[in-house]
């Protein structure tokens, strides 16, 4: 499942960051890779993004970039 | 070695110090204290889009937009990193909170082969929330000096040669730094909520201009007291010994009628000013700009784009600077032409101008005007085609702003105010004196023979379908294109008892709201988006004002 699919206050582990150019270099130097725990904290209007936090990063992502984000869900 | 470079250079005089760091770490916060600027600061990520420098003792100080890494995601970045090629001494400024995350550029920074210092910021808010930090294990991880002080004792160190001689230990990440409780607090969870962001949103705006207007409230009650204190206390004070009619003339009408009677918008402005720099210090915006994401994807925009049309209620021109960090052309071209319907906060004493005479209790029309400007720069952004603008952005947690930094934001605008109605409006008001108060053959005249009053009748005929038959109207709204204050003072100066008819006032107001936006907006717009852009929006804004100011006269017919 991708990250966009998670509901509000889940938490769950990156398994693979498929996002290529420019967004990748920020995810990558926000920490945002594979191995992370992130925990998605809210959606915005039209669920046109969701909000993640990733240790200390608050991060708004736009849905095309979070659903090439793979998680794979906590136990 | 690197100490040497570092004092051959401050006998040179022209050291050059670079402060970089990610974004909101408070580059600009302490490039304020280190030069005693003003530029503007908030808690948001890419407040600054241009790199700014003061020398102060003989060293000059680089403020530069916010970075993540070397390669750049958005055009500001690239701006950053093309500061650093001429650094001298490059200060690494850390956010406390997320210092983990910005050890990353820290290491790409040192990679660079200049001398590195990093001084961290927001040390304070980390031990509140339980986080600690070790600044001389930090500084032997990193290898180079870390500060952890006040900006003037940086500053006393940068001045006296800072000592690079450390030795790099490997010592593991927990040694020196714990984040502490990195939860969301209460008010986190109800500001990323979007209804109630874009719910609190609407009642904050609501509020602010009830305050600033309804009749019995802070503001319009302050307004009218500084308007008798400056416009007839002080005037009368003032010509009470003068003897010659045109020297009563200029200082009563010209200075203290015109640019004067601007001044009593202070109260009302500085209620306007107090709200948006809570909005923006608390992070509040922040929050904003990512749950109104959805409403901006709409229109091919982003959350983003809500930072810079709340940034136009104060100043367009600011405004239109704030979307140089946007990703994509497109997307920042599209902003920039719908952001003079913001109505900015020198529009404000113009409506109110225009309303005060015919309505007890402007705050609903005034409300009405300002949402409508909203709603119709959304509508013009569908109408543009472009390319989408992507949202990827850090959103601070929401923190209770220090009255410090708000009162200290909040004297800054009001200075910058007083100083552009001393200056460029009292300047604007005298040429007009003049030009309203003499003939073609230089002699003190009424009004209605003078210059202006033949000059301006040219240009009435574009007025007649809005209802405006008085020359003066007409030329008091083209100053408008000067510095939009010009307008009510203009009319305060030349119409001692204004009044309108309702649909002559309204049609007015709608011209005011569709005109386009002041020189130095125009100018900021140039600089962003090129001259051939910036004319083309001018001249469509210009007639689809007049088109709108026409129709809504119609209506009232």
């Amino acid at each position: 499942m991708s990250v966009f699919e998670l509901k509000k206050g889940e938490s769950a582990y990156i398994k693979k960051c498929a996002v290529t150019g420019s967004a990748e270099a920020r995810l990558k130097s926000l920490g945002i890779v594979s191995g992370k725990k992130v925990t998605l904290l809210a959606y915005s209007l039209f669920k046109s993004s969701v909000l993640i936090s990733c240790g200390a990063v608050r991060l708004a992502i736009r849905k095309a970039v979070a659903e090439s984000i793979e998680v794979e869900k906590c136990a | 070695m690197r100490v040497k470079a570092l004092k051959t250079a401050r006998t040179d005089k022209n050291l050059r110090v670079v402060l970089a760091g990610n974004p909101n770490a408070g580059k600009t916060t302490l490039f304020n204290s280190l030069t005693r600027s003003s530029l503007r600061t908030g808690n948001f990520h890419g407040v600054t889009t241009t790199a700014s420098e003061k020398k102060r003792g003989g060293i000059t100080y680089v403020d530069s937009p916010g970075l993540y890494a070397m390669n750049a995601y958005s055009m500001e970045e690239n701006c950053a990193s093309e500061e650093l090629k001429g650094a001298d001494l490059i200060v690494n400024v850390c956010d406390a909170l997320t210092l983990v995350n910005s050890l990353n550029l820290t290491h790409r920074l040192i990679s660079v082969g200049k001398p590195v210092v990093m001084y961290v910021t927001k040390s304070g808010q980390l031990k509140r929330r339980g986080g600690r930090i070790d600044k001389d294990k930090l500084s032997s991880y990193l290898g180079i000096p870390v500060f952890i002080c006040s900006p003037k004792q940086l500053k006393r160190q940068i001045e006296n040669g800072i000592n690079f001689n450390i030795l790099k230990k490997d010592i593991p990440q927990s040694r020196f730094y714990s984040a502490g409780r990195e939860g969301v607090s209460r008010a986190d969870k109800l500001f990323y909520n979007c209804y109630f962001a874009s719910f609190f949103f609407v009642c904050a705006i609501a509020l602010m201009f009830f305050l600033a207007f309804h009749p019995l409230m802070i503001g319009a009650y302050l307004k009218g007291l500084t308007e008798t204190l400056i416009v007839d206390k002080l005037g009368s004070a003032l010509t009470s010994f003068m003897q010659n009619e045109i020297l009563i003339s200029l200082v009563r009408d010209g200075i203290l009628g015109g640019a004067g009677s601007v001044l009593s918008f202070i109260p009302q402005l500085a209620v306007l000013y107090l709200f948006l720099t809570l909005l923006d210090e608390s992070g509040i915006m922040s929050a904003l700009s990512f749950a109104t994401d959805g409403l901006f994807e709409k229109v091919n925009l982003s959350g983003r784009t809500a930072f810079s049309l709340v940034s136009g209620f104060g100043c367009t021109a600011a405004a239109i600077m704030t979307t140089r960090g946007y990703s994509t052309e497109s997307a920042q071209k599209r902003t920039v032409a719908i952001l003079p319907f913001i109505p900015c906060g020198a529009k404000l004493p113009v409506f109110l101008t225009f309303l005060s005479p015919l309505f007890k209790n402007p705050f609903p029309v005034i409300t009405l005007l300002y949402f409508s400007g909203l709603g119709l720069s959304l509508l013009v952004s569908l109408l543009l085609k472009g390319g989408k603008e992507g949202m990827l952005s850090e959103v601070t947690p929401i923190i209770l702003p220090s009255a410090n930094t708000v009162l200290k934001k909040l004297y800054f605008y009001l200075k910058g105010f007083i100083i552009k109605v001393a200056g460029i409006i009292t300047l604007f008001c005298l040429i007009s004196w003049f030009f309203s108060h003499f003939s073609f053959s230089f002699e003190y005249v009424p009004a209605d023979k003078s210059m202006l009053s033949h000059a301006s009748r040219i240009i009435l005929p574009l007025f007649y379908p809005m209802g405006v038959t008085d020359w003066r109207i007409a030329y008091s709204v083209l100053c408008g294109f000067i510095a939009k204050e010009n307008v009510a003072a203009t009319i305060a100066m030349l119409i001692p008892d204004f009044t309108l008819g309702l649909g002559e006032a309204i049609s007015l107001c709608t011209f005011m709201l569709l005109c386009p936006a002041c020189i130095s907006a125009v100018s900021a717009s140039v600089r962003e988006t090129g001259l051939k852009f910036t004319l083309k929006c001018f001249i469509l804004q210009l007639i689809i004002a007049f088109l709108g100011a026409f129709l809504i006269h119609l209506l009232f017919l």
